[in-house]
C-alpha cells in the first residue's frame, strides 16, 4: 500500500482555493462592471427633465414610459394575483389529489415558456384575434401568463405556512371553509403573499418579449384599457440604443438606471416584508 | 481541581497534554476556560459533565473542527511530540479519528463508507482495499452482519449499525486516537451496551477519549475519568474514585454497592 | 357543489385554459407552414418572405405564400443550440467552483455577500444586459479580445476571423453567462450547503482536506447539478432581448467563425415579426408560430428535465 503524496493533495487544495476565490471575485467584479456601467452612463447623460416630462424615444423624457411599465405590471399583477390565489387555494384547501398534480404540472409549464412565446402568442390571441390592438390590456394579459407561476407558488408556500392550528381553531367555531380561508388563512399569508407579489412585480418591470407585439408604443399616456398603445421603459431601452443619436442613448441609459433602481427597491421591500412576517409570526 | 488520592498507579506516558486550553466563540463568549488534562494511551478516558460544559468543544479542539465553526483557539496540545493546535491540521485529523453524536454514514454503499479514508491517503488496489474493509468491520463486529451485502446503501442499516459503520469508517484509516463524542446517546440500549464493549476491546490498540453525560455508562467504561462544569475540568482521576465521590455527593448508588451518604 | 367550491375551482382551471390555448393557437397558426414548409423547414437556413408586394400564390396543400417564399429555421436553430451551449459551458464550471470556494473556502460573512450579489444579477432586466453588451462588451470585444484570439488561436479555423464587429455569437453567449449563472448557482449552492452541514465533519475528520472535500459532495450532488444545467438551459433557449442586440441578427447566412453574426429562434421571432404584418398571405406569421412552437417544445423538455432532477422550476432569474 502506498501513500499518496501529501504534497500533491497539499497542492491539489491550495490551487483549488486559488481558484474558486478568483473566480468568486471575478463575479463579483462581473455585476459591478454591468451596474456601474449602466450607472454611469445614466448619470453622464442624465437630465432631471427627464422624469417629468414625457417623450419617445429621441427626445423628451420618460415620464409615460415610467407609468406605462406600471401600468402594465400593476395590471398584470392584478389579474395573476387573482389567479395565482384561488390557484393556491385550490392546491391547499379545495384541492383533490389527482387534480392538485395536473395543477402543478401546468403552473410549472408556464413557468418554463419562453418569454418570446407568450409574446407570440399574446399578438395572436389577445391583440388579433380577441381584436384588443395594442393596448394596455393585451399587455398586461400577457405579462401576467409570465407572472402567475410566481403567484401561485408564493401564495401557495404562503398559505402553507399559517399555522394548522388557527384554521382547526376557526374550523372549530363552526365556520365554513371559505370563511376560514377569508378570515383565517388569506389574512395571516397576507405578508408572504405581499412579499411575492412585489418579487413578481419586479420581475414583470424588466420584462420586454411579452410587450413588444402587445403593448406597442405610446409617446403619450394610454386613454384606456383597449384601442390605445402604452410606452414603457424597457422599450426606451431597446429602442433608444439603437438609435444613433446621444440623447436617445441617455434615455436608453436613464431608463436602464430607473429600472433596475425600481427593481432593486421592489426586492428590499419584498424582503422586508418576508422578514417581518416572519418575526410576526 | 482535584485528584483524587490514587490507589493504583498512573501511567507513566502521557498520549496527549492538554495545556491551558480556552475557547471561545467569535462573539466572545467563552466555552472552555483554561483546560488541563492528561490522555492516557491503552485506556478509556472518559470526559463526563452537564450539558454545555464544553465536552464536545474539547474534542472539537483535539481533531481541529473547532476552528472551523469560527470559536477561536488558545492554548497548547502536545501529541506526539508536537502542539497539535499549531501543526498541519490533515495530519492531525488522520491521526485522531472521531466518531460523532449522530451516527453521520455518507449517503454510499457501506463499503464506500470505509474504504473512503483509505482511498483518501493510501493508493491501494481492489484485493487490499476489500482485505482492509474486511477487517476493519470484523473489529467493530459488523461484518458478519452485512458480509453478503458491502454494497447495499449504508443508510438501510440500523442505528447502531450504522454507527458501528461509522467507528469502521474512522478505524480503517488507523489513527492513533479515536474521540466518540456521545456516541450512543441516540441509540437503543442493546447497541449501547454493544458499543460499549467495542470501546472496552479498542482500548488495548489506541488511545480512546469519551465524552458521555451517562453516568452509568461512564462507571462501566472508563479507566480515568474527568468532570467538566463551566468550561474547566472540576475533577479527574481513576474513574471508580471520581465516579463514587460524585456519586456520594449526589446521593446515588456506587458501582460497587456503597449507598451515598447525601 | 357549493359556491365557494365551484368559484374556486373554476378559476384555478385558468392556468390549463391558457396553456393548452398557447398550445392550440401556436399549432393552429403554424399549420400553414408545416404543410408549406415542410421538412425544408429543419433543413434551410433561408428565410425569405417571398415578394410580399405580390399577389399570394398557392403553394403545396394548398396554402397561400407570397411567390418565391421559403422558409427555414437551421440558422436560426443552430444560433440558439450554439449561443446556449457556449453559455452553458462557461456556467457549469464557474457554478462548480464558486459553490465549493463559497461553502469551503471563503470566511462566512464574505460568503453570504457574494452569494447574495449572485442573486442581483438576476434582478437586471434583460434589455438591460443587452444594453450593457452592446455599448460595453461589444467595442471591448472588438478592440481587445478578437485582435489576439484571431492571432493566438487562429491556427483553429473557427477563430480565424476576420473579426468585423463585436456582436455576433461571443457578445451573446457572454451575456447568457451572466443571467443563467444565477439560477444554477442557486439551486447547486444551496443543495451543497445542504449536504454540507451534514457531511464536512466527518469527511474532515478522517483527514480529507477542503477541495477533496468539497469534490466528494460535488460527486453526491451530481443529479442537481446536472438538473440545475438543464434549468439554466431552458433559460438560455429561451432568452431574447438581451441576444437580440447582442448577436448580430443574421439572416440567410449561416455563421462561418465565433466572430460571425449569428441569430436564434426568440430573436428572430422579435425581429421579424413587424415583417409578417406586411405580408398578405400570412405565411410569414405562420412561419413565425412555427418557429415558436419549435423553441416551445426545447423549452419544455429542457424544463422538464430539470425539474424531474431537481424538483425546481425556473423563472427568469429565480428559482422556485
Amino acid at each position: 500500500m502506498k501513500d499518496r503524496s501529501a504534497g500533491r493533495r497539499y497542492l491539489l487544495d491550495g490551487i483549488t482555493r486559488f481558484a474558486g476565490l478568483a473566480i468568486s471575485a471575478a463575479l463579483l467584479l462581473a455585476l459591478l462592471l454591468v451596474l456601474g456601467y449602466v450607472f454611469l452612463g445614466a448619470g453622464v447623460g442624465f437630465n432631471p427633465g427627464m422624469l417629468i416630462s414625457t417623450g419617445n424615444t429621441t427626445s423628451g423624457g420618460l415620464l409615460n414610459a415610467i407609468v406605462g411599465t406600471w401600468l402594465l405590471a400593476g395590471l398584470a399583477l392584478a389579474f395573476s394575483a387573482f389567479v395565482g390565489i384561488f390557484v393556491a387555494l385550490g392546491l391547499t384547501q379545495y384541492g383533490g389529489s389527482r387534480t392538485s398534480s395536473l395543477q402543478r404540472v401546468a403552473i410549472d409549464a408556464l413557468a418554463a415558456l419562453p418569454s418570446m412565446v407568450l409574446g407570440l402568442f399574446g399578438y395572436l390571441v389577445f391583440v388579433i384575434y380577441l381584436r384588443m390592438g395594442f393596448s394596455l390590456l393585451a399587455g398586461s394579459l400577457t405579462l401576467s401568463l409570465m407572472m402567475l407561476p410566481y403567484l401561485a407558488k408564493s401564495a401557495e408556500t404562503a398559505i402553507s405556512n399559517v399555522p394548522k392550528e388557527f384554521s382547526e381553531a376557526a374550523y372549530a367555531l363552526g365556520a365554513s371553509r371559505w370563511q376560514v380561508t377569508t378570515r383565517v388563512l388569506l389574512r395571516f399569508a397576507k405578508p408572504l403573499i405581499i412579499s411575492g407579489a412585489l418579487l413578481a412585480l419586479s420581475i414583470g418591470a424588466g420584462e420586454t418579449a411579452q410587450l413588444l407585439y402587445t403593448a406597442g408604443w405610446n409617446p403619450g399616456f394610454p386613454t384606456w384599457f383597449v384601442g390605445s398603445q402604452v410606452g414603457y421603459l424597457t422599450y426606451v431601452v431597446w429602442a433608444g440604443i439603437n438609435q444613433p443619436s446621444e440623447y436617445s442613448h441617455a434615455l436608453a441609459f436613464a431608463a436602464s438606471a430607473v429600472l433596475i433602481g425600481t427593481i432593486l427597491a421592489l426586492l428590499a421591500v419584498s424582503k422586508w416584508i418576508e422578514n417581518k412576517g416572519a418575526k410576526n409570526a | 481541581m482535584t485528584y483524587a488520592s490514587a490507589s493504583r498507579e498512573y501511567e507513566k506516558d502521557v498520549a496527549i497534554s492538554i495545556r491551558g486550553v480556552r475557547v471561545s466563540t467569535s462573539t466572545g463568549k467563552e466555552i472552555l476556560r483554561g483546560v488541563d488534562l492528561d490522555v492516557y494511551p491503552r485506556v478509556v478516558n472518559t470526559v463526563v459533565g452537564p450539558s454545555g460544559s464544553g465536552k464536545s468543544t474539547l474534542l472539537k479542539v483535539l481533531n481541529r473542527l473547532a476552528e472551523l465553526e469560527g470559536l477561536r483557539v488558545e492554548g497548547e496540545v502536545m501529541f506526539q511530540g508536537k502542539d497539535l493546535l499549531k501543526a498541519n491540521p490533515y495530519w492531525v485529523r488522520k491521526q485522531i479519528g472521531t466518531v460523532f453524536q449522530t451516527p453521520n454514514p455518507f449517503p454510499m454503499s457501506i463499503c464506500e463508507n470505509v474504504a473512503f479514508g483509505v482511498k483518501l491517503h493510501w493508493k491501494v488496489d481492489k484485493k487490499e482495499l476489500d482485505q482492509i474493509v474486511e477487517s476493519a468491520l470484523r473489529e467493530v463486529g459488523l461484518y458478519e452482519e452485512v458480509k453478503g451485502e458491502l454494497n447495499r446503501s449504508a443508510l438501510t442499516l440500523s442505528g447502531g449499525q450504522k454507527q458501528r459503520l461509522c467507528m469502521a469508517r474512522a478505524l480503517a484509516v488507523r489513527p492513533s486516537v479515536l474521540l466518540l463524542d456521545e456516541p450512543t446517546s441516540s441509540l437503543d440500549p442493546v447497541s449501547k451496551r454493544v458499543i460499549e464493549a467495542l470501546i472496552t476491546e479498542l482500548k488495548s490498540q489506541l488511545t480512546v477519549v469519551l465524552v458521555t453525560h451517562d453516568m452509568e455508562q461512564a462507571s462501566r467504561v472508563s479507566d480515568y475519568v474527568a468532570v467538566m462544569k463551566g468550561g474547566l475540568i472540576e475533577k479527574w482521576g481513576a474513574a471508580d474514585e471520581v465516579l463514587v465521590d460524585l456519586n456520594q455527593s449526589q446521593g446515588g448508588v456506587a458501582p460497587d454497592g456503597r449507598r451515598g451518604i447525601g | 357543489m357549493k359556491s365557494d367550491e365551484l368559484l374556486v375551482k373554476t378559476v384555478s382551471l385558468i392556468p390549463f385554459v391558457f396553456l393548452a390555448a398557447i398550445f392550440v393557437f401556436l399549432v393552429y397558426q403554424a399549420v400553414p407552414s408545416i404543410f408549406y414548409n415542410g421538412l425544408r423547414f429543419f433543413t434551410s437556413y433561408v428565410w425569405n418572405p417571398g415578394m410580399t408586394f405580390e399577389q399570394p400564390v398557392k403553394g403545396p396543400f394548398g396554402f397561400e405564400a407570397s411567390p418565391g417564399a421559403t422558409f427555414g429555421v437551421l440558422l436560426f436553430l443552430f444560433g440558439t443550440l450554439i449561443t446556449s451551449a457556449l453559455a452553458i459551458s462557461l456556467v457549469v464550471p464557474v457554478t462548480l467552483l464558486t459553490s465549493v470556494a463559497l461553502a469551503l473556502y471563503v470566511p462566512r460573512p464574505m460568503a453570504k455577500v457574494i452569494s447574495s450579489s449572485l442573486q442581483l444579477f438576476a434582478a437586471v432586466p434583460s434589455v438591460v444586459y443587452g444594453l450593457w453588451g452592446v455599448s460595453f462588451l461589444e467595442p471591448a470585444l472588438l478592440k481587445y479580445v478578437f485582435p489576439w484570439s484571431e492571432t493566438a488561436l487562429g491556427f483553429i479555423p473557427w477563430f480565424r476571423g476576420p473579426a468585423t464587429s463585436g456582436s455576433g455569437i461571443v457578445a451573446s453567449a457572454s451575456v447568457l453567462v451572466l443571467m443563467v449563472l444565477p439560477i444554477t448557482s442557486s439551486i447547486v449552492l444551496d443543495t451543497f450547503m445542504t449536504y454540507q452541514s451534514r457531511l464536512q465533519a466527518p469527511i474532515l475528520s478522517l483527514g480529507a482536506t477542503k477541495a477533496e472535500t468539497g469534490f466528494v459532495i460535488l460527486r453526491l450532488i451530481k443529479r442537481q447539478v446536472i438538473g440545475a444545467t438543464f434549468l439554466g438551459l431552458a433559460r438560455a433557449l429561451g432568452e431574447t432581448m438581451a441576444v437580440l442586440m447582442t448577436c448580430g441578427g443574421a439572416i440567410n447566412s449561416m455563421p462561418s467563425s465565433i466572430y460571425s453574426p449569428v441569430n436564434t429562434m426568440a430573436a428572430a421571432i422579435a425581429s421579424l415579426l413587424d415583417s409578417a404584418f406586411i405580408d398578405p398571405s400570412g405565411m410569414t406569421l405562420s412561419a413565425l408560430a412555427e418557429v415558436g412552437l419549435l423553441l416551445m417544445v426545447i423549452s419544455l423538455a429542457s424544463s422538464a428535465i430539470g425539474k424531474a432532477m431537481t424538483g425546481r422550476v425556473a423563472l427568469r432569474g429565480e428559482v422556485l
